[in-house]
């Protein structure tokens, strides 16, 4: 009997990439410091985008702990 | 400084106390009648409720007091710079789920319940002898201290909590003395037989407590929109894009430095080690990432609002901003007391999920790896009773440390994490990379301990932004990898290829 799973999120290098360009995208380096405009919705527009981005993150953890974990 | 009026009369103690009552005796309920006493009992329920109570029953152990009242403090002083909260919360995921893809198979296998078994058995090549202890001793300091440290981080929330809602009437010195002989009191009586139940329920009563402070802040002084057009001309820093590569470098820091560390808890890897299946671990995803963004998120904005409402509270004294904001708005509001008393049962809950389960982890870990060494032979009885009078130690320790904190609550999760995440090689790559040493695992958390030591006490908390932590583990793994590398030996190799499983 092996215990040991079929898929796993560590081989596959697609799970690596994607977590790394939402790690990446999750910090607001790409936007001009020091500014808060536009606002969208009540927020700045830099701090909606990380927040958009934090809630994709969360859907690639659901979706990778499915897909590349069997 | 707490308003010279108490907000909550006789009724906050009271619904408190009522409610700890409650919790009790549906412990005691679910333990009586093997209906989900422990976590494993959901873990094998594989039915919607099953994924439901245990994704809410790690929720409440992820998240505690020191978020609700910390981490909010931190969105005070911080603001939108603090948005790295909800990522690096949800950067525990992956980091768990890499953990648990490889930890469960072989505590299946090789029977394991601890994490402590599992480096005993990793590293247990017959010729490591006296290094092998040298190791085992290591990782359990690096785990304990972190384990403990959330542990005292609860106490330091309770006292704030209880100072300002009483307002003032119990001093923050006697509320954390009650609340650490209360949670042995609730220990020792059996509070937590029927953890996972309770701990689910407590994990609801967080969701909906969070959602009453935002609505009650909105009715009351409008919302996080009113907060951030106040913010733009009063402290505009706090809603702008950081500046500068060392906030860049810092965000990165504290993404890695909690996702990292926060799996590591013990009794993280414990509830891992007791899944026996990852199958149902998996669905408990499908909701908890949102239940963290939605947690995160609001404690910031709650935070933030705190800001805009009671601007110019000093570093310390801002760690009372989310009582204070709850307390101000009790005169004015009619829906404030019953919306305030909902909210403060939510914190009585994130705090003693995870006191609980924190100081029962570590008695019960610690005891063992003592009686294995001193007393094989000890019964399962005397094991039980003096884990009992450990927990109690244990809990006592934390009184004159947070008697003083000296530092935020947030100061206190870095360096939680810092030494937590000094355990990752011997836990986390051993259980990927087979050539992985005894000798290796052992040096680099030996250079690693000292580098992040001697930095943060000599006055680098951050170089460049990273934290101190963290240059200790990068180190840390460089030494493991190359002192691996160097002395690993085939024999060796294939005893821990044998453990994994991958032979």
């Amino acid at each position: 009997m092996t215990h040991k799973p079929a898929r796993e999120p560590a081989k596959n290098p697609l799970f690596w990439i994607l977590w790394l360009l939402l790690i990446a995208f999750s910090v607001p380096w790409y936007f001009k410091p020091g500014t808060y405009e536009p606002i969208v919705a009540g927020l700045p527009l830099w701090a909606l985008a990380i927040l958009i981005i934090t809630v994709l993150y969360a859907v690639f953890t659901t979706v990778s702990a499915q897909v590349f974990w069997r | 400084m707490a308003e010279p009026q108490a907000a909550f009369g006789i009724e906050a103690p009271v619904v408190a106390i009522a409610f700890v009552a409650l919790l009790m005796l549906i412990g005691y309920y679910s333990w009586k009648r093997r209906v989900g006493a422990t976590v494993q009992d959901f873990f094998l329920a594989s039915r919607l409720l099953g994924y439901l109570v245990l994704g809410l029953s790690l929720y409440a152990a992820q998240y505690s007091g020191n978020s609700f009242i910390g981490y909010a403090a931190r969105g005070y002083r911080d603001g939108f710079l603090f948005l790295s909260y909800p990522t690096f919360m949800v950067t525990i995921l992956p980091f768990t789920i890499l953990i648990a893809a490889r930890l469960i198979p072989v505590s299946v296998t090789r029977n394991l319940t601890s994490p402590m078994d599992f480096v005993r058995a990793r590293f247990g090549y017959e010729k490591n002898g006296l290094l092998l202890g040298a190791v085992i001793v290591l990782t359990l300091v690096f785990l304990v201290w972190g384990t403990f440290v959330q542990f005292f981080e609860q106490a330091i929330a309770m006292g704030y909590l209880g100072e300002v809602v009483s307002a003032g009437i119990i001093p923050y010195m006697y509320m954390v003395v009650i609340f650490v002989v209360g949670v042995i009191v609730f220990t020792v009586l059996g509070g937590f037989r029927g953890a996972a139940l309770a701990n689910a329920i407590m994990g609801a009563m967080m969701l909906v407590g969070l959602i009453a402070t935002l609505g009650l802040i909105a009715r009351n002084f409008g919302g996080v929109e009113h907060a951030v057009t106040t913010l733009a001309t009063t402290k505009p820093s706090l809603i702008s894009v950081p500046g500068g590569i060392t906030r860049v470098t810092n965000w990165f820091s504290t993404i890695f430095l909690v996702g990292v560390g926060a799996p590591l808890y013990i009794h993280i890897l414990q509830h891992l080690m007791a899944a026996r299946s990852p199958a149902v671990y998996k669905r408990t995803l499908y909701f908890t990432p949102y239940f963290y963004i939605l947690t995160a998120t609001s404690l910031i904005l709650i935070g933030l609002c705190g800001a805009a409402i009671i601007p110019g509270l000093g570093k310390m004294e801002s760690e009372r901003v989310v009582p204070l904001l709850v307390v101000k708005t009790v005169p004015v509001d009619p829906l404030a007391k019953p919306l305030g008393l909902l909210w403060m049962l939510a914190v009585l809950s994130a705090t003693l999920s995870t006191a609980g389960t924190t100081v029962i982890a570590l008695s019960v870990t610690v005891l063992k790896e003592i009686f294995r060494t001193f007393r094989p032979t000890a019964s399962e009885r005397t094991i039980l009773l003096a884990s009992r009078v450990l927990l109690a130690l244990i809990a006592l320790l934390a009184i004159p440390i947070v008697i003083e904190p000296r530092a935020t609550i947030w100061r206190w999760t870095e360096i939680k994490f810092e030494g937590l995440i000094q355990a990752f090689p011997a836990v986390v790559l051993a259980l990927y990379i087979p050539w992985i040493n005894v000798k290796g695992a052992l040096s680099g958390m030996i250079v690693g301990a000292i580098i992040a030591l001697a930095l943060s006490l000599s006055g680098y908390v951050t170089i460049q932004g990273l934290h101190a932590g963290m240059v200790g583990l990068i180190a840390n793994i460089l030494v493991c990898l190359a002192v691996s590398r160097l002395t690993a030996k085939p024999d060796e190799v294939n005893y821990a290829k044998n453990v994994l499983g991958l032979g």
